[in-house]
């Protein structure tokens, strides 16, 4: 049997009302049952005695390496002392050096720091101390921290204060920058330039067809994606990237390729036409090129306050770069933020995003029609359990759809979006696997997500609620809601 | 109305090819067409690019569902509790590669106290089970109801696909499971209706006998070995005859573990004459040699080759000695077995036949021969059969005691040289307190006596401490650590050596702690 997904269904707003002129609304408030969630009310305790699961700790091992090392570390006997003093643990681990690494986690966030000469981070050392904790909290007693504890502290909250300041600082310098706006005149210069060479091209191709294009991939497309790290396009450069990559990919790459490049060429008619369109997809368009933003200066158009729940996070390698993205959603907003954390090769990511966590944090969004992205603020963990997970907003398949097709009318440059299953279900057809739900209704796994044996085995099959990202092709599970408790499927 | 997906496949052909060579867009239905007519036709190129830009974004944003291929079937109930989470740690740092020799110890206890293996590690098992197979018939008890559903998803862990057909509570159901099970699951209804009742296994074996193809005889034959009786006597005799060679060998295999076989009746008779005993002044043995291996003695399982350092008509001598019940010397020559294995042997012969009757005496488990050549090899300065198999072959419950005379009837220090060493290493059990504790104070004797020189070439002694460590009663954990010279622990290779000992035996420990208090998972997103 083969699954053939033709139905179509066309939303109300107008993807295609002139596919320029795109919508003005946002998606706030059109996002399915957010009214549910916003009328909460949200009463978890900030506790001290926060409660990590072995899961959600070694989901913060930087590879599976680390995570394997960590576990011998949760033993007692691996440790000369451990204490505690609030929300810090510290302890004193016996390794192959003459005197024992010091190591010391601040749960708050948590933030780790370890004086062993291991590269990664967290190190096993860091891990093992918090697995230890969260099986045998008894043996941490409550102590004065040392010297080497406490200056570690003061450290961490002269940073915090010296961030802030940077905020503010880039608050008041924003007027006074005469030398900037001749700066960024410039670019924009360059930009239109590259673009108008780059949209040649596309039509260049289009003329020649996709098939010779193809024989000349993925080299024609790197270096015309030189061409736009040139012109400071660098978005539209990693655009020409991923269609050089799908060009080679294998079966189905014709359909593929023409869709990655019927959105470039739009992007490149949405910049040409910049002044007529609303000031939200001016932000996407200029965010889809490749201008960035810094997070202060985010962070200073304003923030909102809610306790956001971390649903999901998934980590890939994207060229050099590993990407992070951590998907939380609002208790009060009723609405989804996309957290990412970028490193280069072989450093390490910002790993404090606990999958299952409830933070009380302000996040700025990003502008844009469809504002996903986010960066935190100022945050501190109100729970390490959120609570009030099976309040979330999971719905069915054809609902989370139309939540995507609403976001794709307002943005037609998203890539991925949150979509939050209910009673979600494996079924297979050979070799492929499916994600159904209540209504039985099925779309195809992503085959980066492996064999689900895991999600399998963890749930039953039993219809459970499911945390996934959709790309317009398949999902990709991150999470299951399981005894009220989100849990991580990496 | 053509579909839009129809008009994307159109464009994809166009672009494809190229809008140089066919330079008109193709026309679009409702509710592209409107939209698609607004574009500039001016430039193609262009205009192919806008209404593709329009059909793709269309087609993601319509994207539905289809409907869903059958879902897999839901599990059952689970059956057992789950293991706590200090429990599933232990495990999951034996599934990483740590301590991954206790991993045994651990299952048995699991499947003895009633839990089950936790659902987000049952993956990890079944994989590790593809490879030991020695683990498998503890992993099934292991993984529970849960996990026996999930290994019916993957061809790969087919070996634990099993249901609870052996507990089945009629003939008819009994009998279908039988006969439309695939081999993982009828071997293992075998295993568990051998034990509960053999004579029912064996009926179903029969009843398909005759369609059977030869490795599953072979493997059906096998499985007989578990509660085995006088009343398989006739089958496996029959089985003699049976077109596969490995049936018909591991069939007289079996029947020559039973003392009452016509088999060993047939071998009995044979064997006798060849050793004679003469009356004189001392009793002597005279040996003669078997002159042919007929037809007859090849049906009952005088076949192979002889290995190379022995002739053709001894190693048939040997596999005769070897295969009748050794009672059968005590009936022929009016004597005990303690006086048998004092009778001198021909030097030529004496090796052979002592070690034929130290397997006999395994084969039949005949208590009577296993202490008297047990009670020889106790008092002898060189013993000349395997100890650790004699012992090996005792029941259990007696296998500590005598490691325990064997270590004390020498008093050195247990190393190598000590004829407990190599006989503790073979045992695979777990010690009691009073064997741990008389090893332990042996082994302090023997590693108080190095130096850092001669430790760095204790190979053997490096290799047992290992073993050791994972046999000694886990409740002497502590005490073990003391048997160390504390200077020891800073010795290159040897102090690790130590660490990993003191390691092994409280992991062990703690694992078992952690099964026997079993605390639960804390409430999962409770507040405390």
């Amino acid at each position: 049997m083969t699954l053939a997904v033709t139905e179509l269904c066309y939303p109300q707003h107008g993807v295609l009302a002139g596919h320029i002129a795109l919508p003005k609304h946002s998606l706030l408030g059109q996002w399915p049952n957010s009214s549910r969630v916003a009328d909460l009310p949200v009463h978890v305790m900030r506790t001290m005695d926060q409660h990590f699961t072995a899961e959600q700790i070694l989901a913060l091992a930087p590879d599976t390496a680390s995570a394997k090392a960590a576990r011998p570390l949760a033993a007692a006997r691996a440790w000369l002392l451990v204490a505690r003093n609030g929300p810090t643990l510290w302890g004193e681990c016996k390794g192959s050096a003459k005197d024992p690494y010091r190591t010391q986690i601040d749960l708050s966030e948590p933030a780790f720091r370890c004086s062993c000469p291991s590269r990664k981070f967290p190190c096993k050392h860091g891990l093992g101390l918090l697995l230890l904790y969260a099986e045998q909290t008894g043996k941490f007693s409550e102590q004065q921290p040392p010297a080497w504890v406490s200056e570690w502290l003061a450290t961490r909250s002269e940073r915090a204060t010296r961030r802030t300041e940077r905020q503010e600082k880039v608050k008041s310098e924003e007027d006074d920058g005469i030398a900037q706006q001749r700066r960024a005149a410039a670019r924009e210069n360059r930009v239109a330039i590259g673009l108008a060479e780059l949209d040649r091209w596309l039509y260049d191709q289009m003329r020649a067809g996709l098939a010779d294009l193809q024989s000349r991939a993925p080299g024609a497309f790197d270096s015309m994606a030189a061409r736009m790290i040139d012109a400071q396009a660098p978005g539209v450069a990693r655009l020409l990237r991923d269609a050089g990559s799908i060009a080679v990919s294998g079966a189905g790459w014709q359909a593929l390729l023409l869709d990655r490049l019927a959105r470039i060429h739009l992007l490149i008619q949405a910049y040409q036409r910049l002044a007529e369109l609303t000031p939200e997809t001016q932000a996407d368009v200029r965010t889809s090129l490749g201008f960035t933003q810094t997070q202060e200066e985010v962070l200073a158009s304003g923030v909102i306050n809610d306790r956001w729940v971390v649903v999901g996070q998934s980590v890939e390698e994207e060229g050099h770069l590993t990407v992070q993205r951590s998907w939380l959603w609002g208790l009060h907003s009723g609405r989804p933020a996309l957290i990412l954390a970028f490193s280069a090769a072989g450093q390490p990511l910002d790993r404090s995003l606990l999958v299952g966590a409830l933070l009380d944090a302000d996040l700025a969004f990003y502008p844009g029609a469809a504002a996903l992205r986010a960066v935190i603020g100022a945050r501190s963990i109100a729970d390490t359990q959120a609570a009030n997970a099976a309040t979330l907003p999971f719905v069915s398949l054809n609902e989370g759809l139309r939540g995507y097709a609403a976001a794709l009318a307002s943005n037609p440059w998203i890539e991925r979006m949150l979509l939050m299953v209910d009673a979600a279900r494996l079924s297979r057809d050979g070799e492929r696997w499916y994600v159904c739900d209540a209504l039985d209704r099925a779309l195809p796994l992503s085959p980066r997500a492996g064999d689900p044996w895991r999600w399998l085995a963890i749930c039953a099959n039993r219809p459970t609620p499911l945390v996934a990202e959709w790309d317009g092709q398949s999902l990709m599970p991150l999470s299951l809601l399981l005894d009220q408790r989100i849990a991580p499927l990496r | 109305m053509s579909h839009p997906r129809d008009y994307w496949n159109e464009l994809t052909a166009t672009a494809l090819i190229g809008i140089g060579r066919r330079p008109a867009l193709p026309t679009a239905a409702e509710p592209l067409s409107g939209l698609i007519a607004g574009l500039d036709p001016s430039d193609p190129a262009a205009a192919l690019l806008g209404a593709a830009a329009a059909t793709t974004l269309l087609l993601y944003a319509g994207h539905r569902p289809a409907a869903a291929p059958p879902s897999i079937p839901e599990c059952d109930a689970d059956d057992l509790r789950t293991c706590g989470s200090l429990a599933t740690g232990h495990l999951a740092q034996m599934l990483s590669g740590t301590n991954r020799g206790v991993l045994a110890e651990w299952l048995t206890e699991l499947v003895r106290l009633r839990l089950r293996a936790p659902a987000a590690l049952l993956p990890e098992l079944l994989d590790l089970g593809r490879q030991q197979t020695e683990l498998r018939a503890l992993l099934i008890e292991a993984i529970g109801v849960r996990g026996r559903w999930l290994a019916t998803q993957n061809s790969d862990w087919s070996y634990a696909a099993v249901g609870d057909e052996h507990t089945a509570a009629d003939d008819a159901e009994l009998t279908e499971a039988w006969e439309l099970g695939a081999r993982p699951a009828r071997l293992h209804m075998l295993d568990g209706l051998r034990r509960a009742d053999p004579v029912r296994a064996r009926a179903l074996i029969e009843s398909t006998w005759a369609s059977e193809k030869a490795d599953d005889r072979v493997a059906f034959v096998d499985a007989l070995a578990t509660g085995l009786s006088a009343s398989d006597e006739p089958f496996l005799e029959a089985a003699l005859d049976d077109r596969s060679k490995d049936v018909r060998a591991r069939a007289a295999d079996l029947l020559a573990r039973m003392a009452d076989s016509r088999l060993a009746a047939r071998m009995i008779e044979r064997t006798l004459p060849l050793l004679r005993k003469q009356r004189g002044w001392r009793t002597r043995i005279e040996v003669t040699l078997p002159t042919e291996c007929d037809k007859a003695m090849q049906r009952d399982g005088i076949v192979g080759k002889p290995p190379q350092n022995i002739g053709e008509r001894a190693w048939w001598l040997q596999r005769l000695v070897e295969r009748i019940p050794p009672v059968a010397w005590c009936h022929a020559w009016e004597l005990q077995p303690a006086e048998i294995v004092r009778i001198e042997l021909p030097d030529e012969w004496r090796a052979l036949i002592r070690k034929g009757w130290a397997v006999a005496a395994q084969r039949y488990g005949d208590l009577a021969w296993l202490d008297a050549l047990l009670s020889q090899m106790l008092g002898s300065k060189e013993p000349d059969l395997d100890i650790g198999a004699l012992i090996g072959a005792l029941p259990a419950e007696r296998r500590d005691a005598a490691l325990l005379s064997l270590l004390r009837s020498h008093n050195r220090p247990l190393g190598p040289a000590h004829p407990a060493f190599g006989p503790l290493r073979q045992q695979r059990s777990l010690w009691s307190s009073e064997l741990s504790l008389a090893v332990l104070d042996k082994l302090r004797w023997r590693v108080r006596a190095l130096d850092q020189r001669s430790a760095a070439s204790e190979w053997d002694l490096r290799a047992a401490l290992a073993e050791f460590s994972g046999r000694i009663h886990p409740e002497l954990a502590d005490q073990a650590m003391q048997i160390w010279p504390p200077e020891q622990r800073g010795w290159q290779d040897w102090g690790n050596i130590i660490v990993a000992f003191d390691e092994l035996l409280h992991f062990r420990r703690d694992m078992l702690v952690a099964l026997h208090t079993n605390e639960p998972i804390p409430a999962q997103g409770a507040k405390r």
